[in-house]
């Protein structure tokens, strides 16, 4: 969906902002206009249910990741955003 | 206070996952923006869900725009007569009106209607009102149509109560 008006989140802004979403990071307008565009687009709506499951189920592994994967990892990550 | 609560079928809050018991008080987190949203009227467009609870608050915090913030609240009863594919229908024909059958928002506000997701089917209908217009009021103008819709069709006013 993309947004008419100017208060109005795009998809695309959704994915971006989502973990500060989820992290409890947002102000409070911001999260209002996130829940917003999340009532009023399908797929957003399974975009951020799929994002809760992968974070529950994330959180009941069993085997937690090892340090070195864990240090690995979030080198990619932080490689990524910087390209980005 | 009485206003009213959206909820995920089988009463589930659909952002915080919470299970909501029948008729007992909910106390909710003490940080401001974390405690109970509710709806008055007006607000009911902008957070349709599967099922339309009347809900009591206590202790309101906040009236915003577009919500009502409590930190107890409980709920009352549910809206029986909510009807998520006719008012998708009534706000996809709204805008057909406004706009035209050619606009393509209206063909997806249709869509959406058909497909039963109400909220981006009222959501869809007031932007083709925008579009057609190109005035963005047109959005605000066209949820309060959405919300008088609501309340004459489920017999709600203002004050919470179900006037059947």
């Amino acid at each position: 969906m993309t947004a008419l008006l100017p208060e109005e989140l795009t998809c695309r802004q959704v994915v971006e902002v989502i973990t500060d979403y989820l992290e409890r990071r947002m102000s409070l307008k911001d999260r209002t206009r996130f829940e917003q565009h999340v009532v009023t687009c399908v797929g957003c709506t399974s975009y951020l249910r799929q994002m809760k499951q992968a974070i529950a189920l994330a959180g009941a592994a069993k085997d937690p990741v090892d340090a070195k994967a864990q240090d690995e990892l979030l080198r990619l990550f932080r490689g990524w955003k910087e390209k980005k | 206070m009485i206003a009213f609560k959206w909820l995920q079928r089988g009463a589930v809050g659909p952002f915080s996952g919470f299970r909501w018991p029948r008729a007992q008080w909910v106390t909710a987190d003490a940080r401001e923006g974390y405690g109970i949203h509710a709806c008055r009227v007006d607000d009911l467009p902008f957070w349709i869900s599967d099922e339309l609870w009347r809900v009591e608050l206590d202790e309101v915090v906040a009236q915003r725009e577009a919500q009502v913030e409590a930190r107890r609240g409980r709920l009352v009863e549910q809206v029986q007569a909510w009807d998520a594919a006719a008012f998708a229908q009534a706000c996809a024909a709204h805008a057909a009106e406004i706009a035209g059958e050619a606009s393509p928002y209206v063909a997806d506000a249709r869509r959406r209607a058909s497909q039963g997701f109400a909220g981006p089917a009222s959501y869809i209908s007031a932007v083709a009102a925008v579009a057609a217009s190109g005035d963005p009021r047109r959005y605000a103008e066209e949820r309060r149509w959405q919300a008088r819709w609501l309340a004459r069709e489920l017999k709600l006013d203002q004050a919470g109560a179900l006037t059947a």
